[in-house]
């Protein structure tokens, strides 16, 4: 079998930079604002769906490839794959419990909110939407979960020093944190275009 | 034992075997609809491209070899006037559907999009005139199509179809 | 607390989207047209409505430890539902929602009524319930859309409108103007109303879906 590593490349980068799954297609929001109030949160939190995404997207692909698409079931893609991610979170959580639990204690606390993290969900369907090979799929899972990372921890870089600033009494608190995410939002628009200039096309 | 195991695991398979079942139904009834809608839009987008095309005829994309497996369907003209492609290709957030209409000597007629669920605001430039137009009367060779500024995941997925589109004209005119 | 307590408490006083501050991805991916906001508004209504009346129905069946999974289930299949009606009568929404359209199953609005209410309530409530909270999505992401729309592309519900259509600000609709434009929305929200503790502070401790996410 011969692998395409330049679009492997591409697809990664794709996913974590130019389409940066927070910043610039708005998925898994809610974890973005509500745990990157410190770095050693927004870390755990980082890896922990770093991590899900990787086997969520490793799983599910062969779920649709072989299961749903040769028995005409597709219609059951968004129930069996949320269900698969729900049902993984949990084994996970529990062997991390039994056999690392230092390492539970760090990432286990974030685990749970994987259920109902669109990113997850979204990385699952977007692979078979996109139509990626299987080693497309988990190349594209691990490029969303460095970009959620990146854009989680330069984030929360940001805004412990927002902690110091003075705004007005109408802007304090969510509606700043809000401007901080535009503000880097924007700065993510500098990756526009560069996967075909490295790449060429 | 049975209230705390076995009653937990019939309620959640009773469910979701009820639910399955539902929506096994309500597709049934849907996707008829669907590709109903799909084949009309085709038909309509098909007319548009060639307009002095006197009805269009299914080519059987498995006669040919080598064959682009972005090329979903290939039509040819009752009067010869030309060949429509619909070819469909990854973008970043899904499948872009292009049609392409080429004339009996190879040159793009005219191409825009059939669907697409790419990123409003950056992936609508496929649909917009500006740049479909920068296609019109291009070859084989797809010189003066500019695929470098501005060029995003979408708009190299879409130039890809092109150049696929091509690729299977010629196939199927040799 | 009366019936129309429970209708309009998703509207205004509870506003999922201004009070919580839940389900901000679809709000700020589906917003840069008024229209597709609507169409998305009445798509997480339709699942809120369809998952709360079976949840409530089946609130003594399910057994408390499996309530989850039952609950992913049938959010899931109600949106499996909205996204096939959708993409068979309403084909130009299904695609300009695109992948938000099948993510509403992870939508967490819709996972805290089931638990918060829906599970508690006999089922008239909580249709009320899911009423209420599901205009109160709506309304809010039509707002969002319509400044976005307006000021971004010059046109409110594809009507153009003069002066601003040839002298619109593209930011608006492009994923910065999302998040500048709820920044500010909140801002008028704080000005307005009382202290928030979810506003002022927005953490897991704060979120209403705090005992579906972490621990119970």
């Amino acid at each position: 079998m011969d692998i395409d590593f330049r679009a492997l490349v591409v697809i990664m980068m794709s996913a974590a930079l130019v389409n940066n799954y927070v910043l610039r297609q708005f998925l898994g929001v809610c974890p973005f604002l509500g745990v990157s109030k410190d770095l050693k949160s927004s870390v755990g939190m980082g890896f922990a769906v770093m991590f899900v995404m990787l086997l969520a997207a490793s799983v599910t692909w062969p779920i649709q490839v072989f299961l749903l698409d040769t028995n005409d079931l597709r219609f059951m893609q968004t129930v069996v794959f949320i269900l698969v991610i729900a049902t993984l979170v949990q084994l996970v959580e529990v062997i991390l419990k039994k056999y690392s639990p230092s390492l539970f204690e760090s990432l286990g606390v974030y685990l749970p909110l994987m259920t109902t993290n669109c990113a997850v969900l979204a990385v699952t369907i977007s692979n078979i939407n996109n139509g990626y090979t299987y080693i497309e799929a988990v190349v594209s899972a691990l490029g969303a979960g460095l970009g959620f990372f990146l854009a989680m921890v330069i984030f929360t870089g940001v805004r412990e020093h927002t902690a110091s600033a003075d705004p007005p009494e109408a802007f304090k608190g969510i509606p700043l944190i809000l401007i901080t995410a535009a503000i880097l939002s924007l700065a993510f628009f500098g990756f526009e275009g560069v996967i075909e200039n490295l790449f060429g096309q | 034992m049975i209230n705390t195991f076995v009653k937990p695991i019939l309620v959640l398979t009773a469910i979701c075997l009820v639910v399955s079942g539902a929506l096994a139904y309500v597709s049934s009834i849907t996707t008829p609809i669907i590709n109903a809608a799909d084949s009309e839009r085709a038909y309509i987008a098909m007319n548009e491209k060639i307009p002095n095309a006197t009805g269009f005829e299914t080519i059987n994309l498995a006669d040919y070899n080598d064959m682009p497996k972005t090329i979903k369907q290939a039509y040819r003209t009752s009067n010869d006037v030309g060949n429509i492609f619909i070819a469909a290709i990854n973008g970043f957030s899904g499948d872009i559907t292009i049609i392409c209409a080429i004339n009996s000597t190879g040159e793009i007629m005219a191409v825009s999009t059939l669907s697409h669920t790419e990123t409003q605001g950056i992936g609508t430039i496929i649909e917009q005139e500006p740049f479909l137009d920068t296609f019109k009367g291009i070859d084989q060779n797809l010189a003066g199509v500019d695929t470098v500024t501005g060029a995003t995941v979408t708009t190299r997925a879409f130039i890809h179809a092109v150049e696929d589109v091509m690729t299977a004209f010629w196939i199927i005119n040799n | 607390m009366t019936k129309l307590n429970i209708l309009t408490r998703g509207i205004i006083k509870e506003n999922p989207v201004f009070m919580l501050l839940l389900g901000l991805c679809p709000v700020l991916a589906v917003t840069t047209q008024a229209e597709n906001a609507i169409g998305m508004g009445l798509a997480t209504t339709f699942v809120l409505l369809g998952s709360n009346i079976v949840i409530s129905i089946l609130r003594k069946i399910i057994p408390n430890r499996v309530r989850i999974p039952c609950y992913i289930v049938l959010i899931a299949s109600f949106t499996v539902l909205a996204k096939m009606i959708i993409e068979a009568y309403a084909y130009p929404i299904y695609q300009s929602l695109g992948i938000f359209l099948p993510l509403i199953a992870a939508n967490c609005i819709i996972f805290a009524r089931a638990e918060i209410f829906a599970n508690k309530n006999g089922s008239i409530n909580s249709i009320l319930d899911a009423l209420g909270f599901g205009a109160g999505f709506t309304l809010a992401l039509l707002a969002i859309a319509s400044i976005r729309e307006i000021f971004g592309n010059g046109s409110w519900f594809g009507v153009e409108i003069p002066w601003l259509t040839n002298n619109s600000a593209m930011i608006f609709t492009l994923a910065p103007g999302g998040f500048i434009v709820l920044a500010c929305l909140l801002a008028v929200v704080n000005k307005i109303s009382k202290d928030n503790e979810r506003r002022k502070n927005i953490d897991c401790k704060t979120c209403p879906n705090a005992c579906i996410c972490g621990r119970t």
